[in-house]
């Protein structure tokens, strides 16, 4: 049975998915994922546990899979002249032109694929050759793994469904709560954009195309901070932390920005802004804003707010800061033991602790 | 290999596909799952296939990697010409490319290479390797084209190599699960050449552990000779020129870069001897017998000419050692031996004709190809290499032919590539079906045997092929050759001839009809004046 798996941050979901594949080594398995970093880190990951990355795996990256297994093996059903490579798109790409002007509707001067369409067009080319694109890829993998699902977008969404009625085992990891890059801005699907892709695997799951499942555990944040961020997503089911180490400055506080100084000096915490627009009080070479944490690991954070959570910490609701609810959730999940704020008011928030008054 | 099941993978090429490679025009070639022999004229371009799979495999030419070989000459003659004509014509074409596609059969091993990227657009593994103009030089292209009157080729110099699967993904040796092996035994370049050829081959014989084994034990004589006194006593005389010559120290040493390993400098011998300093034909059977030994079940043989050089006996030995060690291989063997042809099987035959043309033995009807089989096979090689073939049915049809060809040429037919064939009458059909497909212009030589009916009804399906002419006498009383020599030429000129003193004409025919061979012999030899039946000049124009 297709599996979608909505693992909590820390949970240890790329070491679910390399163990799971070092243990059917014959199985011909596909992993793929949007970003680099992410390709490097499960790649990683089978270095540490296995020595090597078996030759029955294949790491890739999304718009790789796209290009080399999708687009290409059939393009000349299309289009004859060799499509080298991807034009990424910030946004939407060729507003104005319709579908019927194949060439500039999908390809860049150069003959490169937009990434906002990539997608679309792998459809047709599926579609073109009969289903020849499936065909191959049945034949090539038993089983295909996507990772950070919740970035994939638009006509993406279309591909996975065709996977899912593949002979190909499917497995879409990922956490929606963290939603905090997208593959593309494509108007298709786009009511299954961002934290709402949550909706799209429960349509699935009521279709039968796949199981749904919450992992809860996470080994990475203490009780209190996983208290924090279940906060910012009241629906959903809890997280429980198995992290119960104590360190002697644990849990979640409160920093006026005259302490800045000395509370970095005691605890070393990682600073994370919203953007480059945040006041970081002196800070800004030592800061990464909250969206690029994902995936990263620290004992201890130092929050610097945007003006939503400014507003939230002082009425003692996250719920308020929603609007970037998933870069927050990725900024509060990247700590093990602390999770501090830079605030100069008094917060509300139960179980939070003032530094130094 | 992870895998544990028992697939046993072997690569078959089924079709090869060229273009604008040296003389192969546009070419398209089927093969099949085991031996293939190529059988052809010289200069038809058998080796250029051989060369061409083996590039499409290996990305090599000569034994070297193609972007140094890249050269103008690659490129067939004719479209460089075309091409060069169209540019100072008012519709120029697009830069030439040279395509090689190699259609695979589908395996579970192969699924990567599969896709419809090729010209048949067929969805099966393969691979295209391309020589093509690379558009990032169209600057540059535009201003060479400018004075096409001072072109003469292909401006090589803005050219790339594509190597790419069907998928059309960019691929590398190490993207196709098996290498080919290509033995040619018709050239040995020079002796070095021959040395590194044999070298690589038995590389692919040693165990990895003897490959590293030998490269550790030459690294350390490497190091044994520069720890030696008489060397270190030259790199103090050579460092004390410090200032004379340079101002740097200069030493000597043995060459350690990656290309010095020990390929270079090891050399194989046989019984003591080196190997490029043995017969040629030795060389070339170590060659082969090595390479069917040492790869295993998943490649692809290309081996040229098997039979250069070698004796009789030994070609029978090498013979029935390829035969026993193709097994599960698949074989592409060019020859020009009809013995090679009958021992390896007509069957796996494939004719290559000098039109570029190619059929497979097994495209022939059942009974035409069975009978082959039977054949002895030396009349078929020779149809089939032959520029013009006429067909008789017996020896004194034969000496008759080739008289009245003397008499109308000068020459005997042989010298204009006419090849006179005798053949069973019954089999002409079936020979024809050979040289219809190949275009050999062929001429059929035929008693009327007193039907003229079942004659023109036999021929039929040949009637519209102008190359193909069926020559006999409408005459029903003159049925064979023999009463048709008669009809030519009176009895007083036959009776000289055979020297005899006939009073009759019925008793030169009865004399004639039983001593068939003797009188066409007669009829060759002599310096008399002789006239030839109306259907054998007609066949001999």
């Amino acid at each position: 049975m297709n599996q979608v798996i909505i693992a909590a941050a820390g949970s240890g979901k790329t070491t679910r998915i390399v163990t799971e594949i070092l243990k059917a080594p014959t199985k011909k398995s596909l992993i793929v994922t949007y970003t680099l970093n992410n390709v490097n880190e499960i790649r990683q990951k089978f270095y540490h546990l296995n020595r090597h990355i078996p030759s029955t795996v294949t790491v890739i990256s999304w718009f790789s899979f796209l290009l080399r297994d999708v687009v290409r093996p059939y393009q000349n059903y299309i289009y004859e002249k060799r499509i080298g490579s991807i034009a990424f798109i910030d946004g939407r790409s060729a507003k104005f032109v319709n579908k019927s002007n194949f060439k500039k509707y999908f390809l860049s001067e150069e003959d490169k694929v937009y990434t906002d369409k990539i997608s679309e067009l792998g459809l047709i080319c599926n579609e073109k050759s009969n289903g020849l694109v499936i065909d191959r890829l049945e034949d090539l993998y038993d089983h295909i793994y996507i990772d950070e699902v919740q970035d994939l977008a638009g006509y993406d969404l279309d591909v996975i469904e065709l996977l899912l009625s593949s002979r190909i085992g499917i497995t879409l990891v990922g956490d929606h709560r963290q939603a905090t890059f997208q593959t593309n801005f494509s108007n298709r699907n786009k009511q299954y954009s961002g934290v709402k892709i949550i909706d799209k695997f429960h349509d699935w799951e009521k279709q039968k195309r796949c199981q749904v499942e919450y992992t809860q555990n996470c080994y990475r944040c203490n009780q209190v901070i996983c208290n924090l961020a279940d906060a910012l997503y009241a629906d959903l089911p809890k997280t429980n932390s198995e992290n119960n180490t104590s360190s002697g400055h644990d849990g979640v506080f409160i920093v006026r920005s005259d302490k800045i100084h000395k509370y970095i000096q005691e605890y070393s915490p990682k600073l994370l802004r919203y953007n480059v627009k945040t006041d970081c009080y002196g800070y800004e070479n030592n800061t990464i804003n909250w969206g690029d944490s994902k995936g990263l690991t620290f004992d201890r954070v130092l929050i610097l707010p945007h003006g939503p959570l400014k507003k939230a910490l002082k009425a003692g609701d996250l719920s308020q800061a929603a609007s970037s609810a998933a870069k927050l959730y990725v900024a509060i999940t990247r700590a093990r033991f602390s999770v501090a704020f830079v605030f100069d008011d008094q917060c509300p928030l139960q179980n939070v602790v003032h530094y130094e008054l | 290999m992870p895998n544990n099941d028992k697939h046993i993978f072997v690569m078959i090429l089924e079709k090869l596909i060229a273009k604008n490679y040296r003389t192969l025009r546009d070419v398209a070639i089927d093969f099949q799952e085991h031996l293939n022999i190529i059988v052809g004229d010289n200069e038809c371009g058998k080796s250029t296939i051989l060369e061409a799979i083996n590039l499409g495999l290996s990305g090599q030419l000569n034994g070297r990697s193609i972007q140094n070989e890249l050269h103008p000459f690659l490129f067939n003659r004719q479209t460089v010409t075309d091409f060069i004509e169209s540019l100072k014509s008012a519709s120029p074409k697009e830069p030439p490319k040279i395509i090689i596609e190699l259609y695979l059969k589908d395996d579970p091993e192969l699924v990567r290479l599969r896709g419809s990227i090729n010209s048949l657009k067929r969805n099966c593994p393969g691979i295209v390797f391309s020589i093509e103009f690379d558009e990032s030089f169209s600057q540059e292209y535009s201003e060479y084209i400018k004075t096409p009157e001072t072109i003469r080729n292909i401006p090589i110099e803005y050219y790339g190599v594509y190597w790419r699967s069907f998928a059309n993904d960019n691929i590398t040796s190490r993207s196709i699960p098996v290498s080919s092996t290509l033995i040619d035994a018709s050239t040995i370049r020079h002796n070095t050449g021959a040395n590194k050829y044999i070298l690589e081959i038995m590389k692919d014989y040693l165990q990895p552990e003897q490959r590293v084994q030998l490269s550790l034990s030459y690294r350390k004589m490497k190091d044994l000779f520069l720890s030696d006194d008489n060397v270190k006593k030259v790199n103090k005389i050579l460092s004390d020129t410090k200032g004379s010559i340079t101002d740097r120290t200069l030493s000597i040493s043995l060459d350690s870069s990656s290309k010095s390993n020990w390929e270079n400098g090891i050399e194989t011998q046989l019984d003591e001897i080196p190997l490029s300093l043995a017969g040629k034909g030795e060389q070339n059977s170590i060659k082969i017998k090595l390479a069917m030994e040492s790869a295993d079940g998943a490649n692809i043989f290309l081996i040229e000419e098997p039979e250069n050089h070698l004796s009789f006996s030994n070609l029978n030995t090498l013979i029935k050692n390829i035969s026993d060690k193709s097994t599960g291989k698949q074989l592409i063997i060019t020859t020009h031996s009809s013995f090679v042809l009958n021992k390896l099987g007509i069957k796996n035959v494939i004719l290559f004709g000098c039109d570029q043309k190619s059929i497979t033995l097994g495209n022939l009807k059942s009974d035409t190809y069975d009978y082959f089989m039977k054949l002895p096979g030396h009349e078929t090689l020779r149809l089939i290499l032959s520029k013009k073939a006429i067909l008789v049915e017996g020896p004194s049809d034969e000496l008759i032919v080739q008289k009245a060809y003397l008499k109308k040429h000068n020459c005997m037919p042989l010298q204009n590539g006419v090849d006179v064939i005798t053949v069973n009458s019954l089999a002409f059909k079936r020979f024809l079906e050979i040289s219809a497909p190949l275009n050999i212009p062929t001429v059929v030589v035929t008693d009327n045997d007193g039907d003229l009916t079942s004659l023109s009804q036999k021929y039929d399906d040949f009637k519209n092929n102008t190359h193909i002419k069926i020559c006999y006498d409408d005459d029903v009383a003159c049925k064979t050759l023999e009463p048709q020599l008669l009809k030519a030429n009176s009895l007083k000129t036959l009776n000289e001839i055979f020297g005899k003193n006939f009073a009759t004409s019925n008793e030169l025919l009865t004399y004639m009809t039983s001593n068939k061979t003797d009188c066409a012999l007669a009829v060759f030899n002599t310096s008399q004046d002789i006239n030839m039946p109306q259907y054998i000049n007609k066949a001999v124009e």
